[in-house]
């Protein structure tokens, strides 16, 4: 560009007028450097390129937790490899061991957070030519503040409904649970569970889970966090000495991807020695979440002194005041051919508490929402059986909408004002 | 906008340009579009006309032949045994009827292509000219190849070589032939149920295969229409080209009775649209504009008149490629993109015209330079993607929302339109400064000017697409940002152009730096568009996925070169060297001059 830059921004270097130099500015000016924003976009432009091929390997969630959302990465440099046998017919023997250390996506948004923030302490002031800028710098950190909100608050969860079933209760398929279920009650059941850190932590450590809630004290043998079961060969090992898990037998998987197309969801398995309060050995157990398929739950008894429990491994369950039946589910398809053309589940809410009890419709691209949350059509179960429908609730979905408004009026204000510029300097 | 004398109506094109450019245009579609052409005494469009419902959709017979022609042979037309070229149409007809006759004709065919001599050697076959083999040449090799199929099918996908890959293609093709030789394809219907037209609702009813029909005949529940589209087969495999003829017109009537008029006149429609070609017409078009603009650069100080009317070219020819995109939408329902292949058609139409527009204040050719390249290019790209199949299927059921598309879609794809833009304007300035004596220090900073505000509507563009992108995912499955791969390369988009911005409004980047790094763009803009999907497919190395991959590499390293060549210093530029004569006298200062010349 020539000597005089559109933007004032670069001559921010010289003093503002006159007077003395205020020192607040002299710690402001270098942080509110356009190098530093070019940098930090260079950083960020590595890194989302790296945390998408990242999910080559790994779970979504886990790239999103190790790259965007960290302070700082450590980049396999197996990725680089990968990239280049992808794309450039590097050898597939190549492999590079070791990684190098990145800025997380944290570092790099409070980076440019400060580094947009001193800019417009010192250089961008406040005027009719700034305000597109400013619009769009505005936008852009409630935008973040929208992400932040989701990050930190927003709940996602499943809800599995078999036709002409009901369901008061949302999983969460990012979490097990290990559950003991007391049904002497004929109303309702108690129960009593051990969140997937805990179980994680007494499978690294060896120690049994003993709490006086509990029936029966708890040792992980082995945790597999994502797993395939079947029928058990004449010639395999038994893995579990007691219930369901005698004829089968676990496989361990590798945890899913971000690319993957055919499996979505971990499928965690554990084995489990069950040691009665008195020390009366329970067994060993296979407990699955395979085997709690709302479709063909296997539960598993298990006699304990204190009566007896249904042991289950399960996706952590959140309950709920409301009811979902689902009345009707259907997938419809283009004629002649398997391609679905929409999925659509006719339920009924009821919710007492409230006195809502109504009919709705929830279908592809048309959610359903109640108390803050809303219910998407998310899977059809196999042989369209029953309906999985998402339900997610996020204090913060409103921002984006905002933000994004902000922003594109913003730049519309700032790019209209160059471009008149422009168009009135040609004629 | 400074008008060029003598201009009315539109500025600064003269009527003279509009009347040679549109004369030439004119003459050169119309060749275009006879030397398609193919006589013949069976009524080949008319057959081609009728409809028949496959993929969830009704379709002409037409687009059938043609999209699996393309498949098997890479090509919508096929060499006779006289040497001739010859219709789809004709081809479908001679398999359909291969059965019904022992002339072998459709066996005689030199369709088949083969590129790998393993491959050869496995049929039996020597290697020649066209690489095109009928399936009477192999036909004792059936069995070897079923075999030798077998085995390649068991390797692991990501394992298999050149070969097994190769072959696993031909019996995919050999496949689809034989579906059609024996009226088997799957997830086509082709005789219509016995219900009479109920309005649009008619489309939705599944119709019948050439089995179900048959079977129906035979349990005595006779349905004229099996009998009236057997009789044309018949005609047709006995070589009768009047009956033939007549028995079309018959079948015809009887499908009026029973599909509604609309969606009829849309498959007849399609087969015209086919027939025409637009989409190939432009990027032939294209490719003369390009001619046109070099030849102007040659003409002296007649370049601004030459190039005036070498846009009204452009615009006539942007107009053609618009007209393919509103028959595709009128055909489809649908806003302009839908898949891959409808992106690049958009992507070039959005080139064009903002080539035109840049055209039209820059007045130099630079415009329409950028409109032929890229529409060739764009167009280009899609007749590679469009070979693997219709080209106007059916949407998945959570892309059934003709809002998001319309909005999201169409905006992300200008988005790469825009950036794809600044690139080739970037290309445009190093490539003229680097290789040419002719460019001044005031044309240079005009034409990095034109690209600065291309990227300023890139970003625009890409970021309120990729934030639409967003608030969709809300809406159809609650969250607004998921990371996912293709998620991610339209934020790569936003961010370099951002940085592209924010690097000039810095004084870091002059006006070879932004020219480099949009040039840097395209590499970013290519990856969002088809490395991520490759991504996803993953190491699934079908052949096609292959070829993509090594157009991306070509691209990138193509596109790595001409930055390289852009940040050669200056005494490497042939039109910043300093000359004898001094900077001439028509910039605003000196200042402004010397920026020029860096």
């Amino acid at each position: 560009m020539s000597e005089t830059p559109l933007h004032a921004e670069a001559q921010g270097h010289k003093p503002p007028g006159t007077g003395a130099p205020n020192p607040a500015m002299l710690v402001l000016k270098p942080l509110a450097s356009l190098r530093i924003t070019v940098i930090l976009f260079a950083l960020s432009i590595v890194l989302v390129f790296y945390g998408t091929l990242a999910q080559k390997e790994q779970d979504i969630w886990d790239v999103v937790n190790e790259y965007f959302w960290s302070w700082c990465v450590f980049i396999p440099n197996r990725l680089t490899t990968m990239f280049l046998q992808l794309f450039f017919d590097l050898p597939s023997s190549m492999n590079a061991p070791g990684s190098l250390p990145f800025p997380g996506g944290k570092l790099i948004f409070w980076a440019i957070t400060v580094n947009l923030l001193a800019a417009h302490a010192t250089r961008l002031r406040v005027s009719w030519e700034r305000s597109g800028v400013l619009l769009i710098h505005g936008g852009l950190v409630l935008m973040m503040v929208g992400e932040f909100l989701t990050r930190e608050f927003a709940v996602e969860s499943t809800m599995t409904l078999v036709t002409g079933g009901k369901a008061s209760f949302v999983e969460s398929n990012r979490h097990v649970e290990l559950a003991f279920i007391d049904p002497s009650d004929k109303e309702n059941d108690k129960v009593v569970v051990v969140p997937g850190t805990v179980l994680e932590r007494a499978a690294r450590t060896g120690q049994p889970i003993d709490d006086p809630r509990l029936p029966c004290s708890v040792t992980v043998l082995s945790l597999f966090s994502n797993s395939d079961i079947r029928d058990r060969g004449k010639d395999e090992p038994e893995y579990a000495s007691r219930g369901e898990g005698k004829e089968l037998t676990v496989l361990e998987r590798p945890r899913v991807n971000g690319v993957d197309q055919d499996q979505k969801v971990n499928m965690p398995a554990a084995l489990v020695r069950l040691t009665d309060r008195d020390g009366t050995d329970l067994g060993t157990w296979l407990v699955s979440t395979w085997l709690q398929l709302t479709r063909s739950p296997r539960p598993q008894k298990v006699a304990a002194k204190e009566g007896e429990r249904l042991v289950s491994l399960r996706f952590r369950r959140t309950y709920k005041p409301y009811t979902i039946t689902l009345e009707e589910f259907r997938h419809e398809v283009y004629p002649g051919t398997n391609k679905p053309r929409n999925f659509q589940s006719d339920i009924r809410l009821e919710d007492a508490e409230i006195g809502v009890d109504r009919p709705a419709t929830i279908r592809m691209n048309e959610p359903m929402r109640h108390r803050g949350e809303t219910f998407y059509q998310h899977q059809a179960l196999a042989g369209d059986s029953g309906s999985v429908l998402q339900v997610v609730r996020n204090p913060g979905w409103l921002l984006p909408y905002l933000s994004c408004a902000v922003v594109s009026l913003g730049m519309l204000v700032h790019f209209g004002i160059n471009l008149s510029r422009f168009l009135r300097r040609t004629t | 906008m400074s008008q060029v004398p003598g201009a009315k109506g539109l500025p600064g094109i003269p009527l003279a340009g509009w009347l040679v450019s549109g004369a030439v245009v004119g003459a050169l579609s119309f060749m275009i579009v006879a030397m398609s052409y193919r006589s013949s005494s069976y009524d080949l469009e008319k057959f081609g006309q009728l409809p028949l419902q496959s993929g969830g959709r009704l379709k002409p017979f037409d687009t059938l032949a043609r999209t699996s022609l393309q498949v098997i042979t890479h090509r919508t037309e096929f060499t006779d045994p006289e040497g001739r070229s010859r219709p789809a149409t004709e081809w479908l007809l001679d398999v359909m009827t291969s059965r019904l006759t022992d002339k072998g004709r459709a066996e005689n065919l030199k369709i088949f292509r083969v590129e790998n001599d393993q491959v050869l050697r496995l049929l039996g076959v020597e290697r020649r000219q066209g690489l095109r083999y009928a399936i009477n040449e192999f036909r004792d090799k059936m069995a070897d190849i079923e075999k030798a199929a077998g085995e390649a099918a068991k390797v692991d996908p990501a394992r298999r070589d050149v070969y097994q890959r190769q072959l696993l293609e031909l019996t995919r093709h050999l496949e689809l032939y034989i579906q059609i030789a024996t009226l088997t394809l799957p997830e086509t219907g082709l005789i219509p149920p016995e219900t009479p037209p109920t309005g649009e609702e008619t489309a939705d009813d599944r119709w019948l295969t050439f089995q179900e029909a048959m079977v129906a005949t035979r349990e005595g529940r006779s349905n004229p229409a099996t009998e009236a589209f057997g009789r044309v087969l018949l005609a047709y495999a006995q070589q009768k080209p009047a009956d033939f003829n007549k028995h079309v017109d018959a079948y015809q009537e009887i499908l009026q009775e029973r599909v509604a008029a609309p969606a009829m006149a849309k498959v007849r429609m399609e087969q015209v649209y086919n027939a025409v070609n637009p989409i190939y017409l432009a990027c032939v078009l294209y490719v003369c504009i390009l001619l046109a603009t070099l030849a102007g650069w040659m003409m002296g100080d007649k370049v601004i008149a030459v190039q005036r009317g070498v846009l009204a070219a452009t615009i006539m020819v942007a107009t053609i490629h618009t007209a393919a995109l509103l028959m595709r939408m009128y055909l489809q329902g649908r806003p302009p993109v839908t898949n891959l292949y409808s992106s690049a058609v958009f992507i070039g139409w959005g080139c064009a015209w903002l080539g035109a527009m840049i055209e039209w204040l820059d007045k130099r050719g630079a415009g329409n330079a950028i409109a032929a390249v890229t529409g060739f290019l764009s167009l280009l790209i899609a007749q590679f993607l469009g070979a693997s199949g219709d080209t106007l299927e059916m949407l998945q059921a959570v892309l059934d929302t003709n809002f998001w598309l319309a909005t999201h879609v169409t905006c992300i794809t200008l988005g790469y339109t825009a950036s794809f833009v600044a690139g080739f304007l970037g290309i445009g300035y190093v490539l003229w400064g680097v290789c040419t004596p002719w460019m001044s220090a005031e044309g240079g900073k005009a034409l990095v000017k034109k690209t600065y505000g291309v990227v300023c509507f890139a970003t625009l563009l890409s970021f309120v697409g990729t934030v639409l992108g967003g608030i969709w995912a809300d809406q159809s499955w609650g969250r607004f940002w998921g990371w996912d791969p293709k998620e991610n390369g339209a934020l790569l988009i936003v961010l370099w152009n951002a940085l592209i911005l924010h690097a000039r409004w810095g004084g870091m980047v002059r006006d070879r730096g932004v020219a480099v790094l949009a040039i840097l763009g395209n590499i970013i803009t290519a990856w969002s568009w088809f490395g991520t999907n490759q991504l996803s497919v993953g190491l699934h190395a079908y052949g096609f996925d292959q070829t993509l991959a090594r157009s991306l590499r070509i691209t990138w390293i193509a596109h790595l070169a001409l930055a390289g060549i852009g940040m050669l210093p200056a005494s490497c530029w042939w039109s910043l060297r300093p000359k004898a004569v001094p900077v001439a006298p028509v910039s605003r200062s000196p200042k402004v001059a010397m920026a020029g010349r860096r």
